[in-house]
């Protein structure tokens, strides 16, 4: 079931990425992280899901990628506020295709609206209490940069 | 946001602080807000909800509010990892209460982990254009200091 979700999310962002931006779009890196190996970076959003699995769906950039992603998915230059929308936006769209991929499963999980979070001094966390595997995952989008995601899931 | 739902905010609230630190919180203030007035302050977490209901509450508040809370349930001797796991949990314990006195709706919303977001230079939104309303609850607790609860929901229309 561990493996189920975790290559969903790999093959559910690859994807997503390929056709929202209609570039070449490399997966570099699939590994599991321990929370405090977690990226940093500008902007960040998070989903979190509960069902038959619980956790959150993390994604991350700068804002000079999270910029060029917005303009290319709103047809134009996008404000600050606008760009960390269109994160949310492609993080949404990731899960849902998390979510067909696993539909074999009965009620793999249902999921909340995306927070999003601006500044590079910021670290989001979960609390040690609960353990959480954490699968990191960082594609090269050929249009505007690097993207990370973490999967937090148990 | 309706009015049993406001309740159950204030009661949940007051239930969580008084029950695991001994503390005595007031409500001096709830209010809808705008997105562009959320209140920034250093400590922040948020917990997402979905079901019949669907949303995020936060709670926000400073450093130094965050370390008494942490101090009152863990002892003195406290790291910040152990304070972001306190504050995660007193948000967790406020959700569980927010939901048991909603418990007249059959199975209002399920609960997603918190997430603690912590740092000096940082923002929290839900997305720009948001369907409901958020609604900030202010909160003071005698001789420590404010806090705050946000509050983000909908209505589930797929339900």
């Amino acid at each position: 079931m561990e493996k189920n979700i975790t290559a969903a999310m790999g093959k559910a962002a690859e994807n997503t990425l390929q056709q929202l931006f209609d570039c070449r779009v490399q997966k570099i890196l699939q590994k599991p992280i321990t929370a405090d190996q977690q990226h940093l970076d500008e902007f960040s959003c998070f989903i979190g899901f509960t069902g038959s699995y619980n956790g959150l769906f993390v994604l991350k950039c700068s804002k000079q990628t999270a910029l060029k992603n917005g303009a290319c998915m709103l047809g134009g230059e996008v404000s600050a506020a606008e760009a960390l929308d269109a994160a949310g936006e492609i993080l949404n769209i990731i899960t849902g295709a998390v979510k067909k991929y696993l539909h074999k499963e009965q009620n793999p999980f249902t999921i909340t609206p995306p927070a999003l979070i601006s500044g590079r001094e910021s670290t989001i966390r979960v609390p040690r209490i609960e353990t959480y595997s954490i699968i990191s995952y960082k594609f090269n989008i050929a249009l505007s940069g690097n993207v990370y995601i973490e999967l937090f899931y148990k | 946001m309706d009015e049993k739902f406001i309740n159950a905010v204030k009661r949940g609230v007051d239930d969580t602080f008084s029950q695991m630190l001994g503390w005595s919180v007031q409500n001096v203030a709830g209010k809808k807000i705008s997105l562009d007035q959320a209140i920034q302050e250093e400590y922040c977490v948020v917990i997402g909800f979905a079901g019949n209901m669907q949303g995020l509450i936060t709670l926000k508040c400073s450093k130094k509010v965050a370390v008494q809370a942490a101090s009152g349930m863990l002892g003195t001797e406290i790291s910040p990892d152990d304070v972001a796991d306190a504050i995660g949990e007193i948000l967790n314990m406020i959700t569980g209460a927010i939901k048991s006195h909603l418990a007249v709706i059959d199975d209002p919303f399920k609960v997603a982990p918190p997430t603690i977001v912590s740092g000096k230079d940082y923002k929290v939104f839900v997305k720009s254009k948001i369907d409901g309303d958020i609604t900030l609850f202010k909160f003071e607790a005698e001789k420590i200091g404010s806090f705050y609860i946000e509050v983000y929901v909908t209505q589930n229309e797929d339900k």
